[in-house]
């Protein structure tokens, strides 16, 4: 694995609790002392809220079919309908 | 996500219940089914982790979830403001996800990236969001073994970020 490559991994495993105490000591020393590598970090924790929140997307738009789905069905619309009427 | 038909079993049993809960709240049908939505989805999600256990039913869970969902969006109309103080964590983090995604540029940026690099993205959500084991992952996606996936996530992560970079969208948020 190249070198870019391998350093991605190291915050991967910093950001997702997988580097032992020693390694941890290590990474957040550095993260003090190189301005260049906290942004990285920053920039990896923005690309993991990214995927959550393109997962997301995908499940609410399934959810909302799900709904659409249901309420076409004349039982639940109308317990539902009673609810807010 | 978890099969669809027992999605929709739950959203069955459990909807009629978050509305009933949430209409007395004053929340209209539309209030109500965004709350339970997201519920739902922090319900699947907290499931997936495995890492909580959920200690009542999962309906109970669910609209339970969406009461508070549904107090922490209206609390500007409403007297109670300290339950933001009070939100569970899994509650509090996935609400400031979606805050960050409303009040600036990220829900255009997650288009983009859907565009620019769809097969990536469906990578990363299978290795972060979906927690499967590397060797689904291998399969599902066609790599030779599980080191070629790894290296695969590896290198989406640093086209996504370099993306990023380019349209200096980290520097601007972070500032």
């Amino acid at each position: 694995m190249r070198k870019e490559l391998f350093e991605i991994m190291q915050i991967d495993h910093y950001l997702l609790g997988g580097l032992s105490a020693d390694e941890r000591t290590a990474l957040d020393a550095r993260r003090i002392i190189d301005p260049a590598f906290s942004e990285k970090i920053e920039a990896q924790q923005h690309v993991h809220r990214l995927v959550r929140l393109f997962a997301r997307k995908q499940n609410k738009r399934m959810l909302q079919s799900m709904y659409t789905r249901l309420m076409n069905e004349s039982s639940f619309k109308q317990q539902v309908n009673n609810i807010f009427s | 996500m978890a099969n669809e038909d027992t999605m929709e079993q739950l959203y069955r049993d459990s909807f009629p219940a978050a509305a009933r809960l949430l209409q007395r709240m004053g929340a209209t049908l539309e209030d109500a089914r965004d709350a339970f939505h997201d519920a739902l989805l922090i319900y699947l999600e907290k499931t997936r982790q495995g890492s909580v256990t959920i200690r009542t039913s999962p309906k109970a869970y669910i609209v339970g979830t969406a009461r508070i969902i549904w107090l922490h969006t209206r609390k500007d109309v409403d007297a109670n403001q300290d339950i933001d103080s009070l939100l569970p964590q899994e509650v509090a983090d996935y609400l400031a996800d979606e805050a960050s995604c409303e009040e600036s540029k990220e829900k255009a940026v997650v288009g983009y990236l859907r565009m620019a690099g769809q097969k990536c993205m469906e990578i990363l959500k299978a290795f972060y969001y979906l927690n499967l084991p590397l060797s689904q992952i291998a399969t599902r996606f066609g790599f030779n073994g599980t080191r070629s996936a790894t290296v695969q996530k590896y290198k989406c992560i640093e086209k996504i970020r370099s993306q990023l970079k380019t349209n200096n969208y980290h520097a601007e948020r972070v500032v």
